[in-house]
């Protein structure tokens, strides 16, 4: 039908492409109307039922949509039957119309245009249309462990400063792949191995406190979206020579690294060439973050080699020293203090280190404790810095860390505590 | 060259070598023992004429020594500081 030919009446609806008009006309109207050339055809505008199936695919119907039948309203079908009877008249003209046109076009052998179509059940109108209720939404929310809410990272995302675009290396037995970490790089330098994956398990902890994603699993990093380079200086066995880790920090200044994180060391005196790798990291934009040591209680009580790197008079010579507290802000009984000697670098600040669950070897995660689990917390502080303040030097990172820490122990900076516990919100405002 | 018996300006370079290191000296005299030799900023490593040697940072190298080549180096006024490759590991 062509629209022209509509008469004009306020209540015409002309639908266009479809060729298609409502309107609403007496019977003596449409009549006349159908006798017109141009019209191919008058039909009554019937009211149209949403439907619904039998009982056995009800049910299914039910299970993914519904919890229960009563939360479906009875159906309105009035005793008289008038919705049945309007649905029933429109599949007896549907199949009229099939039948008719098969007539006409199934000619001798070939097949229908159409085949017959035979609803597979029983079908009833209902009304009101119910709306399907949705299953139970199950909100899934990124578990947030204990030791990143005390360091408060996660009021620094809010702010959305989550570490993205900074570098940050983990010195350590590499990294496995793990579905909560992404690897953006590395390298190994223990000899005779090339592949900086993680067949021990360590690297892979501190990397995932680092940088576990934000995804809904497992765990999560203190700095999220930072990108993580895995720099394998420690062997399977967890043990490395110091030639090895130094080649590693030479290796971070060469690539960009914004952070270095060293869950390691030995309980040794300060070396010189240690304090030179520092030094030279740091003059070149990365920080260096190290942990104190395990040692309180033994023979070796004060902060470990490399973290008690020094050079009189060169600030940049001493790395960022971590000690460990357990979840209720308390000193770890094995993290290692200040105090032998006060020429030493000595503890800078805590991070949690008791029974930190993070990344572990076959996408598993596990709880672990030591300084090594604490220097990582740190490191990713100093990531989100970097990115709330791009360009700023290491010391400053340092020097941001240690005036928003909280103050523990004796006040003031001391030999267990250092300057107390980091603040992720305080020292990225 | 005997470790026992240096002389006073032996000791004098010996403050350039690093505790650990000389107490391992002592311990195994006759024994080559590797060693990280920090230099002054700015000197050229091959100037050391080290047979064998590995720069890890422009100031920062790692050789193989017995215990006189340790003490020789020790003289060169390059040189800052000698230190035993330590071994380090996991905390």
């Amino acid at each position: 039908m062509e629209a022209d030919n509509v008469p004009a009446k306020d209540d015409v609806l002309h639908f266009e492409n479809l060729g298609i008009s409502t309107i609403e006309l007496s019977a003596d109207e449409a009549a006349k109307l159908s006798q017109k050339e141009e019209v191919l055809a008058v039909e009554e505008d019937f009211e149209m039922f949403a439907l619904r199936t039998n009982e056995s695919d009800e049910v299914q119907f039910d299970e993914l949509f519904i919890n229960s039948e009563s939360e479906f309203p009875e159906p309105p079908v009035s005793d008289d039957g008038v919705y049945k009877t309007g649905y029933n008249q429109a599949l007896l003209d549907l199949f009229a119309s099939i039948l008719n046109a098969n007539a006409q076009n199934g000619t001798q052998g070939n097949e229908p245009l159409l085949s017959p179509i035979v609803p597979r059940f029983p079908l009833q109108p209902i009304y009101p249309i119910p709306f399907p209720k949705l299953p139970d939404l199950i909100i899934r929310r990124q578990p947030i462990p204990w030791n990143i809410s005390l360091v408060k990272a996660p009021t620094a995302w809010a702010r959305g400063i989550d570490g993205a675009g900074v570098k940050v290396a983990i010195l350590d037995t590499g990294i496995t792949s793990h579905p909560d970490l992404q690897v953006a790089g590395g390298a190994s330098f223990i000899p005779g191995s090339s592949s900086y994956n993680d067949l021990h398990g360590h690297g892979t902890h501190c990397a995932g406190i680092v940088a576990a994603r934000n995804n809904f699993i497992g765990v999560v990093g203190v700095a999220p979206k930072a990108s993580l380079y895995a720099v394998k200086v420690l062997g399977d066995n967890g043990s490395g020579n110091s030639s090895w880790i130094i080649a590693g920090m030479e290796w971070c200044i060469a690539n960009g690294i914004k952070v270095a994180s060293m869950s390691l060391g030995g309980t040794n005196d300060p070396s010189l060439a240690y304090a030179n790798a520092v030094k030279r990291c740091q003059d070149h934009g990365v920080t260096v973050v190290i942990a104190s040591g395990n040692s309180y209680g033994s023979s070796f009580p004060w902060v470990c080699a490399p973290a008690n790197s020094v050079i009189a008079g060169q600030a940049n010579a001493s790395p960022i020293a971590v000690g460990a507290v357990d979840s209720q802000s308390a000193i770890a009984g094995f993290s290692s203090r200040g105090g032998r000697n006060s020429v030493w670098n000595q503890v800078t600040c805590v991070a949690p280190g008791v029974s930190v669950n993070s990344t572990h070897l076959s996408s598993a995660y596990r709880a672990m404790s030591g300084t090594s689990m604490a220097c990582p917390h740190v490191a990713g502080l100093a990531a989100l810095i970097i990115q709330r303040y791009p360009g700023i030097t290491p010391a400053n990172v340092k020097r941001r860390i240690t005036t928003t820490s909280t103050d523990l122990g004796a006040r003031g900076n001391d030999i267990t505590y250092g300057f107390g516990l980091i603040n992720c919100d305080l020292a990225t405002r | 060259m005997g470790f026992v018996g240096y002389n006073r300006k032996i000791i004098w370079h010996m403050s350039k070598i690093h505790p650990v290191l000389a107490k391992e000296m002592r311990a195994h005299p006759n024994r080559r023992i590797d060693v990280l030799v920090t230099l002054k900023e700015g000197e050229d490593p091959a100037s050391l004429h080290l047979n064998f040697y590995k720069v890890l940072m422009d100031n920062v190298l790692s050789s193989t020594l017995d215990v006189e080549e340790i003490v020789e180096l020790s003289k060169d006024d390059q040189v800052v500081s000698i230190e035993k490759d330590a071994e380090i590991g996991i905390l």
